[in-house]
């Protein structure tokens, strides 16, 4: 069959093209996402008292299947700080605690949002997701995607509860806030 | 390259076997390689502001993500419409690889996936904003009835093979899924007027917020095509007008409640007899609670009207009233599973003036539906997706249409999928009412008429390389058996009957690929071969249509400097089967200027390169699609 051969040739074709491929960069959504991840850390206050010195690293977490925002993320927090603290990326595994964590990136997945939004409720961790209504999931800061370009929503509430305060400079940045003033 | 030779070599092989599109996808894939060399900024050096502004526009069209749906789905998004320079529903659909779309005349189009396109094609599902809008007069879609302001299309989803599981029956062979911005995101004014030698088009749209807190929007359009050339010659008195209102609103009432309608009426014109008319409004509603841990409900309800007048051929008046629920849960970590039940039904009144009739002329039918689809994660790579779903309708009663589908991501970047599935097509008035004349003496409606099924195997692969190619490919055999025919009754009559079978088979593929930050190509084919055979030796075809087993298609997108864009699209269709229509290739050319922020001119050619040709139906009738040139103005405000 005439489809059957194309196919096959595809295929083969496919191996001969992806093996000259591995230099290739990341999508540049996902390098900006990470540029936003690190610019937020300057425009969020956390409780004074979770960090042990003024030196003391801001760490941002992104899960295992994240692997490729992860690396993003190390390669554009290397050798930055926000004020005096120096920026950290840490991966968890999937059932690893939260802890000592600052920034956690939940992607896209809609399951491991609910799990672990719920599981860090009340702590004072900035969750970044993105996700099409991930400020309903209870997300502090959500990517969406307009006129192809990268836009984020911020949750009040969500940043509230955690015991965050987030700048009024990247409000107004913000494609829309929802929550009220506090 | 250190790979040049072996992709030289296969796509030398390919180019023998046939040409055009792969070679295209091949070379791509090449270039692409070379042409990406970002010169090194950190984007965290930039402000807030300027990394909001950055463009991101990605080969990737669903999300990031390399879409995990275990079925052929090609997405026409927002941007795609924009650059077509399309002025209607079946135009922009021409961009759908895996759709057959052709022009009859200036308001008949034929549209099909996978085969059997005719004017009375009918098993294909069409949807917008979730509400069904073929006829159950054949099962079909008149084409000159939804207008949808092409500005607030969010994306449209072409699904090419059967997904009547979750789409219901007459999802036999694809599905088509017009999505439209929500109001929040269609705020403000715009104004779009278009003009040219074959048509003429103004649309309005506000949209605002309520004190409230919801967003609404409100539009009107007008557009009129003018007379076609028939093949033979003269004009084929088929001048059409058409107007459009409708509305959308978006509440938050503990949920997302979405209220919808529009009201259309279309002329046409025709010179030696009554002009023919069409008329219909529908409302929708609904509404999606706000829900704990995980769960998603979804509650919706439509009125549909619509009537057809066409003088001394047929008339009818539609009444339909749909009802649906679905219910999404995550009764494990690793399954989801979405159930559903619907009921619809019409009440439909034919005036037959002609001699060709349905009887009797009032009928009324419904059906009822319940389905159930469950995700399984069988671990990180291998999703499965069992779906079932039991659908009574008012001629053959209870029908199943279950589905297995497989995906296995391969890597995050490549997906191998293959499904098995069983669609049918039940019947529609016109398979069992329709005689002529109304004593049945040439042709009866076959009081036996059952169900068209089909039985479905796909596979496809759909891959992304280097973040700036991405690609799809689908492998499909469809086994088909009771497709309408016309069987000889001892009285020298016609009976509708059941007695065609076979298959049709073949490949679909298309890939886009970023060539530098300003160009983009896509690029994408069909090969089809349609085996089908009468149970009977004496047996007629009942429409199985004109299919072409194969076509092609290339865009070229290049944003040039000072805000103005260069497209092109170049399409080739081949022979239609049955001596349908000869084969045509048509080049469209685009070019866009945006003046200022808020205000895009654009000046399309269409056909460029061929002064007219036919696109479906018999030569004695058929309308011949000529050269057309469009300018457009598009301001927001």
């Amino acid at each position: 069959m005439r489809a059957v051969r194309i196919l096959l040739a595809l295929l083969i074709l496919h191996g001969s093209v992806a093996a000259a491929n591995d230099t290739s960069r990341p999508p540049l959504a996902d390098q900006v996402k990470a540029a936003f991840i690190f610019k937020f850390c300057s425009y969020i206050e956390w409780p004074p008292e979770i960090f042990s010195t003024p030196q003391s690293p801001i760490v941002i977490a992104t899960f295992e299947r994240d692997a490729s925002m992860a690396h993003l993320l190390t390669e554009t927090v290397r050798g930055r700080r926000v004020g005096e603290r120096p920026v950290q990326v840490r991966t968890l595994s999937e059932h690893e605690v939260t802890e000592g964590i600052h920034v956690l990136y939940l992607g896209d997945d809609t399951r491991l949002v609910r799990s672990r939004i719920e599981s860090v409720k009340g702590q004072p961790i900035l969750i970044v997701t993105d996700l099409p209504r991930g400020l309903e999931f209870g997300s502090g800061i959500n990517f969406r995607r307009e006129d192809d370009r990268i836009r984020f929503d911020i949750s009040l509430t969500a940043a509230q509860s955690n015991r965050l305060k987030i700048s009024s400079r990247l409000l107004t940045v913000a494609r829309q806030i929802e929550g009220a003033e506090p | 390259m250190p790979y040049s030779s072996p992709s030289t070599r296969v796509a030398r092989y390919v180019r023998t076997l046939w040409p055009p599109t792969l070679l295209v996808a091949v070379t791509l894939s090449s270039l692409a390689q070379s042409a990406t060399t970002a010169p090194e900024i950190s984007l965290a050096d930039l402000s807030l502001e300027e990394l909001s502004d950055i463009q991101v526009t990605s080969v990737s069209r669903d999300g990031e993500k390399l879409s995990d749906a275990a079925a052929s789905i090609f997405v026409i998004s927002a941007e795609d419409i924009r650059r077509s320079g399309a002025r209607s529903l079946p135009e922009v659909l021409r961009l759908a690889p895996n759709l057959q779309v052709a022009q009859r005349d200036a308001q008949t189009y034929v549209i099909s996936a996978r085969g059997f396109n005719s004017t009375t094609a009918n098993k294909l599902q069409v949807l917008i904003d979730g509400r069904i809008i073929y006829t159950p007069l054949f099962s079909g879609v008149f084409w000159d009835e939804p207008a949808v302001l092409l500005e607030d299309i969010e994306r449209i989803e072409v699904i090419s093979g059967p997904a009547s599981t979750s789409w219901g029956s007459n999802a036999v062979n694809g599905v088509i899924n017009i999505i439209t911005l929500p109001s929040a995101q269609s705020q403000g004014g715009l104004v779009s007027l278009g003009g040219g030698n074959s048509a003429q088009d103004a649309a309005y749209r506000y949209g605002g917020t309520l004190d409230s807190g919801g967003q609404y929007r409100a539009y009107a359009k007008a557009s009129h095509d003018n007379e076609t050339l028939l093949e033979s010659g003269p004009g084929a008195d088929d001048n059409w007008s058409s107007s459009q209102a409708g509305f959308r609103l978006d509440l938050d009432a503990k949920g997302d409640l979405r209220v919808q309608g529009d009201a259309y009426r279309g002329r046409l014109d025709n010179a030696d007899a009554d002009d023919a008319s069409i008329s219909g409004f529908n409302l929708l509603t609904s509404w999606k609670p706000q829900l704990a841990g995980g769960e998603q409900l979804t509650l919706s309800a439509y009125l549909d009207h619509r009537e057809r007048d066409f003088p001394d051929s047929y008339s009818e008046t539609l009444d339909i009233l749909d009802l649906e629920m679905q219910h999404t849960l995550q009764p494990t970590a690793r399954q989801q599973l979405i159930w559903g039940m619907g009921y619809r039904t019409a009440w439909d009144e034919v005036g037959n003036p002609s001699n060709l009739v349905f009887l009797p002329a009032d009928k009324r039918l419904s059906w009822s539906n319940l389905f159930i689809q469950d995700k399984i994660e069988l671990n990180d790579a291998l999703r499965l997706t069992l779906a079932g779903r039991l659908e009574h309708n008012s001629y053959t009663g209870w029908e199943a249409m279950p589905s297995a589908r497989i995906a296995w991501l391969l890597s995050d970047d490549r997906l191998l999928w293959a499904a098995v599935s069983r669609a049918v097509r039940t019947p529609s008035r016109l398979d069992r009412e329709l005689y002529a004349p109304a004593d049945g003496s040439l042709l009866a409606g076959g009081p036996e008429f059952n169900s068209e099924i089909l039985n479905a195997f796909e596979i496809g692969y759909r891959a992304r390389q280097a973040g700036n190619l991405n690609y799809n490919l689908t492998l499909f055999y469809h086994d088909y058996d009771d497709i309408r025919s016309l069987n000889p009754t001892p009285g020298g009559a016609f009976e509708i009957g059941n007695g065609i079978k076979g298959s049709i088979h073949g490949l679909e593929v298309w890939g886009v690929a970023q060539l530098t930050d300003n160009w983009r190509i896509n690029a994408g084919g069909l090969l089809m071969d349609r085996d089908l055979e009468f149970k009977s030796s004496n047996f007629m075809d009942g429409g199985s249509g004109n299919d072409p087993n194969y076509q092609w298609r290339i865009g070229s997108h290049i944003d040039l400097a000072n805000d103005t864009e260069f497209d092109l699209n170049l399409r080739r269709v081949g022979e239609l089967s049955d001596s349908g229509a000869p084969g045509y290739t048509a080049v469209d050319i685009r070019l866009g200027w945006r003046l200022g922020e808020s205000t895009d001119v654009s000046l399309s050619g269409f056909n460029l390169f061929d002064s007219r040709h036919p696109e479906y139906g018999s030569s004695a009738s058929r309308s011949e699609v000529g050269r057309n040139v469009l300018l457009k103005l598009v301001h927001r405000y």
